[in-house]
């Protein structure tokens, strides 16, 4: 208890950052939380985020989203560089694979969103540079077309086939074993 | 046209109407796409090409493979997944080329990952070693369909580390050992294709390797052993096998080669008649029989021949729709339903080949494509 409490109190020592969403609304959050994002990392290296960090593509539902998963993703980190110095090697694997299957849970409970929120996290996490969740996200839409045929891959994510039926034909010629 | 109106054309607009039915997510998605970000854009072929490509990162070659079925702006993305503008290696070796120097500049910048890699060799002396880096290199890769073509015979392993390999396809190699000792099963290799391979390797000991193969395709190959006999039995997975122009060491007399794989749909032989006794499984549902027969039949013994053919059929051909048989295997389909001596039901027999949806006979040389 006491390590995490002096880690917060050194994040908010070292700095609060204000990240603004698309709609304008204002998100406080500690630089160890912000820093997941590369693109807001290099942001505080270069000095400009004096008055705060507009996200012009990214919407303030999206967003408080996104915050969710770095501070959990952030304070886990921090739980795992604290906890090496001050536990002994079996205890810290304990300690290590507690924090993983939380996080591990986290981010299932965390991916239970509609197929629009899903998308949106992964722009967000693309232009935000945030690598966890865009793997997250990604593997996410990966897993549940895998394994299907394309009629019910179109079907699930209504894509409308503007192939002609001989077009398809020749792509399913082409790698044949594919469609086997 | 009518074609197109009955077919995709018409899948279309029954896609779209649905679509409209669920409420109008698609389209909404379509719209919200050009503005910026602002309402949710659902429609995953909205999102940007790099972002597609890395969700297809995710998946298995095959199903990447597929996405590009699903739409124009699906089309050639999964080629680049992991490179753009492309995720496949080919080597091309000319007769002038040095081989270590092409490894070498290969082997000079880091490994990425690649779908698949090609090497094609019209060297005549490429060495064994060679060969053998040519493939580690490709195993590094991580890929996940090989292709080796050579212009000479040279000895093929499959490399350890490829767990990932889902079609492999050898030209002109010996396999003597397809693994090396301690092999691990291949449990992604699905497709298999071989033309002019030789082989002294029991092929059963290969197929344990690869318990989810499906495709099995030998042409023009020379096996030393019977190399699909009743240990094939145990190839649950076999959907489809192809043998063309293949030639066995030992005639093929009593023990038939036994494919009794009941899950097999596809069966397409062409090929010397008396390398032909197959044998497939009686309760295989066949969709798709290939015969071809490349020599006269043989004048004495007929009926011996009809008998082993009508074995080697499966008892239900109900579910065929195509059937493609050349003159002189119609002749032997045709005296087997002829005969009056057995007790076959060759009036139902002959009735579920003329159901098939397509029955080309067919007199022409060639092999089936």
């Amino acid at each position: 208890m006491a390590s995490a409490g002096s880690g917060d109190e050194k994040a908010a020592a070292a700095a609060m950052i204000t990240l603004i969403s698309s709609d304008n609304e204002k998100f406080e959050v500690t630089e160890a939380t912000a820093t997941l994002s590369q693109t807001i990392r290099h942001m505080i290296e270069d000095g400009c985020t004096d008055g705060g960090v507009p996200l012009p593509n990214v919407t303030s539902k999206i967003l408080a989203r996104v915050i969710e998963y770095c501070k959990k993703h952030a304070t886990a980190a921090a739980g795992e560089e604290g906890s090496s110095s001050s536990f002994s090697d079996a205890a810290f694997l304990e300690v290590d694979r507690a924090f993983l299957e939380e996080l591990e849970e986290f981010d299932d409970a965390f991916l239970e969103v509609d197929r629009a929120t899903l998308f949106d996290l992964i722009l967000a996490a693309n232009y935000l540079d945030i690598k966890g969740l865009l793997n997250l996200t990604c593997q996410k839409v990966a897993d549940s077309v895998k394994g299907k045929t394309p009629e019910q891959i179109r079907e699930m994510y209504n894509i409308v086939n503007d192939l002609t039926p001989e077009e398809e034909a020749e792509i399913r010629r082409e790698t044949q074993w594919a469609f086997e | 046209m009518a074609l197109e109106s009955e077919g995709g054309g018409g899948a279309a607009r029954a896609k779209r109407r649905r679509v409209d039915e669920q409420g109008d997510q698609g389209d909404q998605g379509k719209e919200v796409a050009e503005g910026p970000e602002a309402a949710p854009a659902c429609h995953i072929s909205a999102l940007p090409d790099d972002l597609r490509r890395r969700i297809l990162t995710h998946l298995p070659l095959k199903d990447a493979i597929r996405s590009g079925a699903l739409a124009r702006g699906w089309r050639d993305l999964w080629k680049s997944r992991w490179e753009d503008p492309t995720s496949s290696r080919e080597i091309h070796l000319l007769p002038g080329d040095n081989p270590r120097k092409v490894l070498e500049s290969l082997e000079s910048v880091p490994r990425r990952r690649l779908d698949r890699f090609s090497f094609v060799s019209d060297k005549d002396k490429l060495r064994q070693p060679h060969l053998k880096r040519f493939l580690a290199y490709a195993a590094g890769c991580r890929i996940e369909d090989l292709r080796v073509d050579l212009s000479q015979h040279l000895t093929f392993h499959l490399p350890l580390s490829s767990p990932l390999l889902a079609r492999l396809s050898l030209r002109n190699v010996d396999i003597c050992h397809m693994y090396y000792k301690g092999a691990r099963p291949f449990y992604a290799l699905e497709s298999i294709h071989l033309h002019s391979v030789r082989s002294s390797v029991k092929f059963s000991k290969v197929m344990e390797l690869c318990p989810r193969l499906h495709t099995l395709d030998l042409r023009r190959c020379t096996f030393s052993r019977r190399m699909l006999q009743r240990e094939a039995c145990t190839l649950l997975n076999l959907r489809r096998i192809t043998v063309a122009e293949c030639y066995s060491g030992e005639v093929l007399r009593d023990v038939p080669p036994d494919l009794a794989v009941p899950s097999l749909c596809s069966f397409r032989y062409s090929g010397r008649f008396l390398d032909c006794f197959f044998c497939l499984a009686k309760n295989a549902a066949l969709t798709d029989l290939y015969i071809y027969f490349s020599d006269p039949l043989p004048i004495g013994h007929l009926s011996s021949f009809h008998y082993k053919f009508n074995e080697a059929l499966p008892r239900d051909l109900s579910g065929l729709s195509v059937l493609t048989i050349s003159s002189n295997a119609v002749r032997m389909v045709c005296s087997v339903f002829n005969m009056t001596a057995t007790s076959w039901k060759k009036g139902e027999k002959l009735a579920e080949f003329e159901r098939a949806a397509a029955v080309n006979a067919w007199n022409g040389e060639g092999q089936p494509s």
